[in-house]
């Protein structure tokens, strides 16, 4: 069932959006997402300026709930293992060879030694040397220091 | 009215984070890439005399002198002229100003009918009008520039949003909607510090505010004297260059005689070299903020609240008809290459009696660096601003690639370029390899940015420092490299430059280095 829908809304030209919720969509016009992104504008920044600045959607966002019995596996079933790629980091003014893994590629339940890389999206973990890396079966990435033998 | 020492510490940090909420606010709601993503803008809170109370960590240069700026406001229209909606804006660098595209909005806090003090905000904006699409780096006076606010109140309703004062100063800029966006932006954050302030005043009352406001002040002043009271006594000189006028190859030079004497520090300027006929000269508000800069981070700790008690220990002698405090017109767009041999000069005259709170030479330097383009009958306008390097010091390496410390801005992401501006292209931005200066501690590096130019008549400016005269090391650490900037045409690479205005055409390719931070304590060591 659809919980709620907010649209993401910004001035053109502007880097940051605010979220509008959107409570009718029966009811929902042009005016009418106009006047409560300037409201919603209002209440974050407390000032708006008047003018025919266009405002331009960056996004529709939809939240929806089901009850489920049944435990989900986030993204742990659905990759398979994938074989690193040779990578190269700069730490503590000198390169580092590693072991370079796409997201979700790393094998589930294994332990590792640093140094690693796992890149996503929007982001890169370094697992240095002295550190160790296992992903379990929810994609959770846990580095653990690796005691001095 | 007395509070108690939990109520004091309460309201004031309340009054700091009103600043640094106000801070991310503008950065937030902002238009250009200048003010969104290098985030040069800073904000404050002052109190009812213009005093500043407290302020966002954000730029250094913006916010010592805010106090010299608003004054010539509260002097040209008194508070019985104030009317609801009125703000103050100047950008007057000879009433108290820094440069032109530096704005700055002062908002008066009225709570039933009682000044409590003002948000204010300052940004550098993306474009100010002038002689040239770009800084005017041929600009021998004020004038020519761009447009001149002398200290003005305006009334939102009746002169902005449509009034008078929007529709002239949108008629003198080429990006209005940037520039008028950007103003907006910190109309806004303004108001954010209006409404917080107000708040305040509702739950604590106006005078327990305004009592919070003074004794933060007089905290930062006794920490500021016990910090210099802890400094031996004495005398210490020094000088530091920039590397040239902007017309000759001469070298200019700023010297400087710093005096402990107990809880109280006087910096003398005499000596330093006259104004300039071009860009190069800061006003007098740039010389105390960079002053100031140095002074605050040298000998005090960093958590130190930053604000006009401060300056109460310190008393300036800056001789008129100098560089650092020139006589109008002078011209002053590059006033930060000159503020930071300010900086530099402070810094090793305190070298000598506090060794290990100084830091090496580092870039210290401002690249500013603009691509502009008309596109049938609408400018764009890209201005970068970057530093490089910083100094080692005894405890650490220099921070590699960072904006200098008076300046303080971010990095504009690469991506974000791309989305803006259709006409370049950044090919290489890296670490430059062997930059720092060695040391027991290795100065900062500095880095590469390589553009390639995708249409014809894109009109490059660029101005920097630290191109010939690299920034010395300290007790034996080896100096950073220089700077340079080449262009490359028809695979031609025309011979490095530290300033340079001219029209690109497709293909072109410009190379730009910064320059490392120096190192500190001799390597073999």
């Amino acid at each position: 069932m659809v919980d709620f829908l907010t649209a993401v809304l910004r001035f053109r030209g502007q880097a940051y959006d605010i979220p509008v919720g959107v409570a009718d969509l029966d009811g929902l016009t042009e005016d009418r997402l106009r006047a409560d992104f300037l409201a919603a504008y209002r209440q974050v920044y407390y000032y708006v300026p008047s003018g025919d600045t266009p405002i331009e959607i960056m996004g529709v966002g939809m939240t929806m709930s089901q009850l489920s019995r049944e435990d989900v596996a986030l993204g742990a079933a659905d990759v398979a293992a994938g074989t690193p790629s040779p990578g190269r980091v700069f730490e503590n003014r000198r390169w580092h060879d590693t072991q370079l893994y796409r997201q979700g590629t790393f094998p589930v339940g294994v332990e590792m030694p640093g140094p690693i890389q796992i890149e996503d999206v929007t982001s890169t973990l370094f697992v240095p040397e002295g550190w160790s890396l296992r992903r379990d079966e929810h994609a959770n990435l846990i580095v653990r220091k690796v005691e001095a033998s | 009215m007395k509070l108690d020492a939990a109520e004091r510490a309460i309201i004031a940090d309340a009054l700091i984070a009103c600043a640094r909420e106000m801070g991310e606010k503008l950065f937030r709601s902002a238009f250009s890439t200048v003010v969104r993503e290098a985030r040069d803008a800073s904000a404050s809170v002052l109190d009812a005399q213009g005093a500043i109370v407290a302020q966002a960590d954000l730029i250094p240069m913006h916010l010592g002198s805010m106090d010299r700026t608003i004054r010539p406001c509260l002097e040209a229209f008194p508070r019985e002229t104030w009317e609801p909606g009125d703000v103050f804006i100047t950008n007057h660098p000879y009433q108290g100003g820094q440069h032109l595209p530096d704005i700055f909005i002062f908002t008066p806090v009225i709570v039933d009918d009682q000044l409590i003090g003002f948000a204010a905000t300052i940004a550098h904006h993306i474009e100010i009008g002038g002689g040239a699409l770009g800084p005017n780096m041929f600009a021998t006076d004020l004038h020519q520039e761009g447009v001149i606010i002398p200290p003005t109140k305006i009334n939102l309703a009746r002169d902005w949003n449509g009034g008078p004062f929007e529709r002239l100063f949108r008629a003198n800029i080429r990006v209005p909607d940037q520039v008028i966006g950007d103003l907006n932006a910190q109309i806004a954050a303004n108001s954010v510090g209006e409404s917080r302030l107000a708040a305040l005043c509702r739950k604590y009352g106006a005078d327990a505010v305004k009592s919070a406001m003074s004794d933060l002040m007089d905290y930062s002043e006794r920490r500021f004297r016990s910090a210099i009271a802890a400094a031996p006594n004495g005398t210490w000189t020094a000088e530091d260059s920039i590397d040239d006028d902007g017309f000759t190859d001469e070298p200019r030079t700023v010297r400087v005689r710093v005096t402990i004497a107990d809880d109280e520090i006087v910096v003398d300027f005499t000596g330093t070299d006259a104004q300039l006929r071009s860009n190069l000269n800061a006003p007098l508000s740039s010389t105390i903020s960079a002053a100031l800069s140095c002074l605050k981070s040298v000998l005090t700790e960093p958590d130190l609240p930053f604000n006009s008690g401060c300056a109460r220990a310190v008393r300036f002698v800056v001789p008129e008809g100098t560089m650092i405090n020139p006589h109008y017109p002078a011209p002053n767009r590059a006033r930060m290459e000159v503020c930071y041999r300010v900086f530099n000069a402070i810094m090793r005259a305190l070298a000598a009696p506090l060794p290990d709170r100084v830091i090496a030479g580092g870039y210290d330097s401002t690249v500013s660096f603009s691509l502009s383009r008309l596109d049938g009958d609408s400018f764009r306008v890209c201005m970068e601003v970057f530093g490089g390097g910083y100094g080692a010091s005894s405890t650490a390496d220099g921070c590699d690639a960072v904006d200098s410390p008076l300046s303080n801005c971010a990095n504009t992401p690469v991506e974000s370029l791309d989305m803006e501006y259709p006409y370049f292209q950044v090919c290489e931005y890296s670490l430059r390899d062997g930059s720092g200066g060695e040391g027991i501690h290795r100065g900062g590096l500095g880095f590469v940015r390589h553009y390639r130019i995708l249409n014809d008549d894109v009109q490059l400016v660029f101005y920097s420092d630290r191109f010939r005269n690299a920034p010395e090391g300290l007790r034996g650490g080896l100096s950073g490299q220089p700077g340079g900037l080449e262009l490359i045409r028809s695979g031609a690479t025309l011979p490095p430059v530290g300033k340079y205005t001219g029209t690109l055409r497709t293909g072109d390719e410009i190379r730009l280095f910064t320059g490392g931070g120096a190192g500190f304590g001799t390597p073999s060591s």
